[in-house]
């Protein structure tokens, strides 16, 4: 189900729970977002308070119990799983926290992943090049070029998460999430980063960050408070 | 292609896949050894068997033997499906105080039927292989004078009532064993008349022969205890030959087919034509001597002898397929720790566009390649092992099988390349099926539930 709409992405009346033992817990309740294409949204709100559930809930990779989430119009929860993983390769980016590289690849292939997921085996072979060459060009622009072959176990944290955002960035998402990226990072690391997103933002990347820290959310066009469930 | 990075780096980087690798290997290093050993031993068996049977035996187990079997023969072999035919008798005897089997064949014909110039050391290229003496013979310096008769009679023994060294013995029948440095053999026979009674001379027949020849027809009942002379010698010897007034009698006639004749067609054609033939022998009264003669496949006359290394077999093949399902297990247990380990990559293949199915693409494929690759080496270190089992058993100054229990002096060292390809055939899929079930799981995981675990 597809409409023409003006936000890139929005989401309607969200409601998620946890149970825990025999408490049962709503972080999400009638939560509601739009965000336009080019716009910078930071979400932030109390430890615990659903800020990432709702990420995932956006970035397709968890489930709501309730409400819709429209990318480009598409309720993404009616399409099959199959779309739905498209999706997550093509048009949305994720920068986690804790940068979630594969340790069993090096840097340029943690960042060429998505891009060899979205190729069949012969297609991949006549566009190997190309990619590689769109790789090469993001890890210098995340000022990784020495660490190409290294092992994500070689880099520091600041390293790490730059290859993470390379790694996010090279199907040219049409969304990019990024869940507390500095979060884990020294205040240097953390400043390179931000400088990365904010100058992504300027040549027109839709950026959701969800963050507790004021400073960082403080460089969004917008910032919205997660209360009780619902975002204001 | 993500998925065959995957596998490679998973294939190298991790220690666990090389274990799941060893634990293929030498499981089927195992199996391919014990059961090409073992089919070889069984392959054997039964050849020997046959070849030394003939295709068609009949026969009665008794010493007395059975009559009229002359007319019987010629009817033989004027059926189509048969190439030769050849009557035996079979008794006990003593030689030098110990006791055992004496068949009195007709050599040519016995040849035709069973090969058994072949299994013999000194004649085994001869022409024309026999059991009489020349006449020229020079024999070794007795006490006793000797009839032209008795300078004639030729004997051949089993090899392992010689020595369990075939390998000096063949040596000896190759430079020493001349025929001028013969050997006397006396036999000692008890002649039974066709009612069953000892007849005779009380204290049985002896008679000198002399040693021609050794035989190795591999089959151990057979070249441990047995001895083979003329069939009229041992004919008149045993009182079968009708000295007493009685028919003469037999103990076995053994049927060869032709090659093509279907042996079930043919045994039931035969076992017809028999039961005709003793229709017409209705009243006589030695009648109870035929009546009880069986026609039987050599399968049927040997089974005693092969169903037991049948058994041996299938018991090896039962015990090592547990084994195999044991190591199955490990393989699977291995995988499942390997998935538990990766869940968060997982997790994140899944979150950058991964599906399900590719997923479990990866630990299929995974579990296909170790058992492609243990199973190479287990097949190739297998193969290496039956092959050179003698050598290395040799080196060490090992023997595993006694001759004169198993009639195998080495190691079978045949390769059964069907089985084998069987055998590895069903260990990668086994070690693809061990990566299944953690696959299923891997493909079943929440993104984000893999993702938040540390």
């Amino acid at each position: 189900m597809s409409t023409k709409s003006k936000y890139i992405l929005s989401c309607q009346n969200l409601r998620k729970g946890f149970t825990i033992g025999s408490e049962r817990r709503t972080v999400l309740n009638d939560c509601n977002l739009n965000v336009e294409p080019g716009e910078f949204v930071a979400i932030m709100g109390a430890s615990g308070s659903g800020k990432s559930t709702l990420l995932h809930i956006l970035g397709l990779l968890d489930q709501p119990e309730q409400g819709t989430v429209m990318i480009e119009g598409k309720n993404v929860f009616t399409i099959s799983k199959s779309q739905q993983d498209k999706i997550r390769n093509q048009q949305i980016g994720f920068v986690f926290q804790f940068y979630h590289l594969l340790p069993e690849l090096t840097v340029e292939e943690n960042v060429i992943l998505p891009s060899m997921i979205s190729h069949s085996f012969f297609s991949w072979l006549s566009n190997k090049s190309k990619v590689k060459k769109r790789a090469s060009e993001l890890i210098e622009s995340v000022g990784l070029t020495k660490q190409t072959t290294q092992w994500p176990n070689t880099l520091s944290g600041g390293e790490r998460q730059r290859t993470a955002l390379a790694r996010a960035l090279i199907q040219n998402p049409q969304i990019l999430f990024a869940d507390e990226p500095t979060g884990n990072l020294d205040s240097v690391a953390g400043k390179a980063i931000l400088e990365i997103l904010c100058n992504l933002n300027r040549s027109g990347q839709t950026i959701v960050m969800v963050t507790h820290d004021k400073a960082v959310a403080d460089l969004a066009d917008r910032t919205l408070v997660l209360h009780e469930g619902k975002l204001s | 292609m993500y998925k065959l990075l995957f596998i490679w780096r998973y294939f190298m980087k991790r220690r666990m896949a090389w274990m799941a690798i060893v634990a293929v290997t030498l499981v089927v290093m195992l199996i391919v050894t014990i059961l090409n050993i073992m089919n070889t031993i069984l392959n054997d068996t039964k050849s020997n068997n046959h070849r030394w049977s003939g295709d068609i035996v009949i026969s009665r187990d008794s010493l007395v033997g059975f009559p009229y079997y002359e007319n019987f023969l010629t009817k033989l072999n004027e059926l189509n499906a048969i190439t030769a035919t050849t009557p035996v008798i079979k008794t006990y005897a003593i030689i030098e105080l110990n006791s055992l089997q004496v068949y009195g064949i007709q050599m040519e014909n016995f040849s035709n039927v069973t090969d058994f110039h072949k299994t013999l050391f000194h004649q085994k290229n001869s022409e024309n292989p026999t059991l009489i003496l020349p006449e020229n013979q020079t024999l070794r310096p007795d006490q006793h004078p000797l009839t032209a008769e008795q300078k004639k009679r030729g004997c051949i023994l089993g090899c392992y009532w010689i020595t369990t060294d075939l390998e000096q013995l063949q040596l000896a029948h190759e430079t020493r064993l001349r025929p001028e440095r013969q050997v006397p053999i006396d036999i000692t026979i008890f002649p039974i008349n066709s009612k069953g009674s000892l007849t005779g001379s009380a204290l049985g027949e002896t008679q000198r022969f002399w040693y021609m020849d050794a035989c190795q027809t591999g089959l151990v009942d057979i070249d441990q205890a047995t001895a083979y002379v003329d069939f009229d010698e041992l004919q008149k010897l045993t009182f079968m030959d009708g000295q007493d007034g009685s028919p003469a009698r037999i103990s076995e006639i053994r049927i060869k087919c032709k090659p093509g004749y279907d042996l079930t067609e043919t045994h039931t054609k035969i076992q017809k034509l028999w039961d005709n033939y003793i229709a017409t022998f209705k009243n006589q009264t030695d009648y109870h001597l035929l009546s009880d003669v069986k026609v039987q496949t050599w399968e049927l006359y040997r089974r005693s002898f092969i169903v037991p290394v049948e058994k041996e077999k299938n018991v090896m093949t039962v015990t090592f397929s547990i084994l195999s399902v044991v190591s199955a297990f490990i393989i699977l247990a291995i995988f499942y720790t390997i998935v538990t380990e990766k869940i968060k990559d997982l997790g994140m293949i899944k979150s950058i566009g991964g599906s399900n199915w590719g997923v479990q693409q990866i630990f299929i494929g995974y579990g296909f390649s170790i058992g492609l690759v243990g199973t190479f080496f287990g097949v190739l270190f297998g193969c290496l092992l039956v092959i050179n089992s003698n050598h290395i058993l040799d080196f060490f100054g090992i023997q595993i099988w006694n001759p004169k229990i198993y009639a195998i002096d080495k190691v079978p060292n045949t390769i059964d390349i069907n089985q084998t390809i069987a055998i590895a055939l069903v260990a990668i899929l086994f070690s693809t099926c061990a990566a299944i079930i953690p696959a299923m799981k891997a493909g079943k995981l929440k993104i984000v539930e893999a993702l938040r675990i540390d």
